[in-house]
């Protein structure tokens, strides 16, 4: 029998806030976060609306050095361990693992080296050994002494769903007992440069499925689910959050940065992860879709959903007119928002969304809504065509092992 | 409590390798005087990656990754299949972070103007992975694994962990790494480089003026089925443990570093008696070297017919060498005898049945793969 | 002094750091559908570069024409001309 593989704690942050509490807060508020970059200068991307951080946070991690994806992602994780009570339990942290997804690691240091050399000649080696996107899961594991596996993913869009996913292989493969997985991405020019060029990011904010919708919002911030065995959870008393009951991980291999037009790929993730869990699509309540708000990502991610649901999908909603897209840590937050709204029975609004587009076959939830909700799924893609879906159930709605 | 046990059949392998001795480079003059030294691909290997019909550029990496996956598909039987039953692993520390720096020093010089969006999307440290995806079809679970000297060893376990997981019918995993001026910088500004331009001579004893190792690069691609699933694999991984330290850059103590070699032989339901060779990522650095010394030493005490071998004086030193010395490791099991270009250094290694390699950095990431016949 | 196509197709092989020669590029020939296996980011890639070495810009606003305007080297060319006229 495969260990069940539950949530036992969550650490979020990003421009919506530095808590669970505030995240959820600007969700029922409808409350976007997208406002003016301040983190550095831009003549072309300046005016673009972007899901910046507030308030800094080198001065809210407790880390005394690193790039401001290590600080963020330091603050989730210590949010995530405490909201697991992990101090209060004795247990083998060797069989303590830290899956990370990344992208942008300390690229702003990468930034601040070359603009000095080129554009002053001054070499400034400081902070070189603080680029790599692999830090910010060592300064996890240094920080709560875990002494097992330990990686850190970078697929794109679709990295923090799979570094979930990755996360449940340890547990099932028996190499972990509690993995703190997630993903962590912070603002650089590179990034808002990147996707400006492709012509993917909007003027006026995200705006997921709308007829009007001009592209993507960039965004930054952290999230960290504690992912752990049931029956580990069990034995140390710890409050499970959700049953993290399936998962699906798969490729279009298609393009190296559209999706395939009919969203087979993502489809094909959807359909693994309800059977991983065991499911029939009716099942879901709710799915927190990818929804970027981009010409191709949101026409391709609604035709996956249709395919496999048909005439009957769940409620659906993207939330990144909240955040922003928050890249390699979109895949994390949005899978708490899946676990908040699981508990908190509501689904979160698509914020940002006047009309669907006529070629959209969905229609997101576009008002906060009480709900029952019992099975919620989150989706990711990226670029290179990777898709992720990852599938909670709520306590209650099954039978705790023995 | 369970051990994990890692295991798969090794169908075949390719690999992509630098030229035998270090090549000099003027040293970017901004940043130093004089040259700089690398195992860097030679021109031929660099053309044969490139093939004229690929009109299009495309990254140094992927062009490595394809090229030894080609390898290792060219050598199987049944190459397998496309489609989503085939799986894609990637580890790779900086992927192509050549565009990434290309794209860096347009915005840079070139304003915001500069942006090429080509470069960005190259960036993304995916793009090795899903370019191979593309290029042979493969359409299963797609991962890239960006942890330093854990890279590659992070794909082998997953890719060996999906496998036994019935999720794929096989795996492609590879470890790369293009060498790009930007890590020759990064490396000579913190020390891990020097500049003397001979050879690696690694646990020789051969002091090296000023010190440090040389960069280098290359890939290893290997097509991996579930145990007992290839009529005649090459060799059979028994396992891969890897980990990092618990503190940034600690003092690296010999005892602890056996005791992991032996957690890793646990897990693997091996015993030192029964490997034939120790394969060492030892880089040539004095330091490091010593580490090794006496950790080898401390193996050697306790089971004396080990023989041990280095390899980094074929490839340099990069995070993801290792799937190079993985392939000199399987090679070695496949063909029952240590490849001639693998320098032992230590012991003799007569037949090898079953070999164990051994990493350790020198900020205290370390691993440990076993292979077997 | 080079004609328009011949410096765009310069600026072509250069960009997409194309393994072909220039003047291998026939003025008409589609740049798209097979021959140099250009695709969507290329063309962002060719649009990035009209505004750098031409200074001509392609906005969200020109999406409906994409086809007609990066057909070929022709037609990148006659969008220049068309834009530089504009704008004197």
């Amino acid at each position: 029998m495969r260990p069940r593989v539950v949530v036992t704690g969550m650490g979020v942050v990003s421009v919506a806030g530095w808590t669970l509490d505030e995240t959820w807060g600007a969700i029922v508020e409808g409350r976007s976060g997208l406002g003016t970059l301040t983190l550095f200068e831009s003549q072309r991307c300046g005016k673009l609306p972007v899901g910046e951080v507030t308030g800094d946070p080198a001065e809210r991690s407790g880390l005394p050095g690193g790039s401001r994806s290590d600080h963020l992602a330091v603050w989730a994780a210590r949010q995530a361990w405490g909201d697991a009570g992990l101090a209060e339990h004795r247990w083998d942290t060797d069989r303590g693992a830290v899956v990370l997804g990344a992208l942008t690691g300390g690229m702003l240091f990468t930034e601040e080296f070359l603009t000095r050399l080129r554009l002053e000649g001054q070499v400034d080696a400081r902070h070189l050994d603080d680029r790599a996107c692999c830090n910010s899961a060592d300064r996890i594991a240094e920080i709560f002494g875990l002494g097992g596996f330990r990686t850190t993913v970078s697929n794109a869009c679709a990295s923090g769903g799979s570094a979930l996913g990755l996360g449940c292989d340890l547990i099932e493969a028996g190499e972990a007992d509690v993995v703190l997985a997630g993903g962590v991405d912070s603002l650089n020019r590179i990034v808002l440069n990147g996707f400006n060029s492709l012509m993917l990011v909007s003027p006026d904010g995200c705006r997921p499925f709308d007829s009007e919708r001009k592209g993507m919002s960039v965004g930054e911030g952290a999230g960290v689910l504690v992912l752990e065995s049931e029956e580990h959870a069990i034995q140390r008393g710890a409050r499970v959050r959700a049953w993290l009951a399936g998962r699906g991980n798969t490729c279009d291999a298609y393009h190296v940065s559209a999706p395939q037009p009919e969203g087979r790929g993502l489809c094909e993730a959807m359909r693994l992860a309800l059977a991983g869990a065991g499911l029939s699509p009716s099942a879901v309540d709710y799915i927190n879709a990818h929804g970027t708000g981009t010409a191709d990502n949101d026409p391709a991610e609604a035709r996956a959903i249709r395919a496999l649901f048909g005439d009957a999908a769940p409620a659906v909603s993207s939330t990144k007119r909240f955040f922003g897209h928050t890249l390699a840590a979109a895949g994390a937050i949005e899978a708490i928002v899946t676990v908040l709204a699981l508990e908190h029975q509501a689904i979160p609004p698509n914020l940002g969304l006047r009309t669907v587009d006529p070629k959209i076959p969905l229609s997101p939830v576009t008002e906060y809504r009480p709900a029952k909700l019992d099975v919620a799924m989150s989706t990711s893609l990226g670029f290179g065509g990777n898709n992720s879906a990852v599938l909670f159930r709520r306590p209650g709605t099954w039978e705790a092992a023995r | 409590m369970t051990l994990a046990v890692c295991a798969a059949d090794i169908v075949a392998a390719g690999s992509v390798r630098p030229g035998a001795v270090p090549v000099s480079r003027p040293a970017p003059a901004a940043v130093a005087q004089g040259e700089w030294s690398a195992y860097r691909l030679d021109k031929a290997t660099e053309q044969s990656l490139s093939p004229p019909e690929r009109i299009k550029r495309m990254g140094r990496g992927q062009e490595m990754a394809i090229g030894a996956v080609q390898r290792a598909l060219d050598a199987c039987a049944t190459p397998p299949e496309r489609g989503s039953a085939t799986a894609v692993s990637v580890g790779t520390a900086w992927a192509e972070e050549g565009d990434e720096i290309t794209f860096l020093e347009n915005l840079i010089k070139l304003g915001e103007k500069g942006a090429k969006p080509a470069y960005f999307v190259n960036s993304v440290k995916n793009a090795l992975a899903s370019q191979l995806a593309l290029t042979f079809g493969l359409q299963g679970e797609n991962q890239t694994f960006a942890h330093d000297a854990l890279s590659f060893e992070s794909s082998l376990w997953q890719g060996a962990h999906l496998l036994a997981a019935g999720r794929a019918r096989h795996a492609v995993v590879c470890g790369v790494e293009a060498l790009v001026e930007f890590q020759e910088i990064h490396g000579h500004l913190l020390g891990w480089y020097g500049t003397d331009p001979s050879p690696l001579a690694p646990l020789s004893g051969q002091e090296r003026v000023g010190g440090g190792t040389l960069p280098g690069e290359g890939a290893a691609a290997f097509v991996l089925g579930a145990p007992g699933s290839s009529a005649a694999p090459l060799a059979r991984l028994v396992g891969v443990r890897a980990r990092g330290p618990l503190r940034r850059s600690p003092a690296i103590e010999p005892a602890e570093e056996i005791a992991f070699v032996d957690q890793a032989l646990l897990a693997a339901h091996t015993r030192l008696e029964d490997i034939g060779l120790v394969i060492l990522g030892a880089n040539g650095d004095a330091a490091l070297d010593a580490s090794y010394g006496a950790i080898a030493a401390g193996l050697r005490g306790r089971a004396p017919h080990l023989g041990f071998g280095v390899y980094r004086h074929l490839t340099g030193d990069f995070a993801t060498a290792s799937a190079l010395g993985f392939d000199l490791a399987v090679r070695a099991v496949a063909g029952r005898r240590v490849p001639g270009e693998v320098r032992v250094v230590e012991g003799s290694a007569g037949s090898v049945e079953r070999v164990l390699l051994y990493h350790l950095a020198s900020n205290g990431y370390h691993s440990v793969m076993i292979v077997s016949s | 002094m080079a004609t328009l196509e011949q410096q765009i197709k310069e600026r072509l092989v250069e960009t997409l750091g194309l393994k072909i020669a220039a003047d291998a590029i026939d003025d008409n020939a589609p740049l798209f559908a097979g021959g140099l296996g250009l695709d969507s980011v290329d063309v962002l890639e060719i649009a990035a570069m009209l505004s750098l070495h031409f200074n001509v810009e392609v906005t969200q606003q020109d999406s409906g024409r994409y086809r007609e305007i990066f057909a070929n080297v022709h037609s990148l060319a006659d969008f220049v001309r068309e834009r530089q006229t504009a704008s004197a």
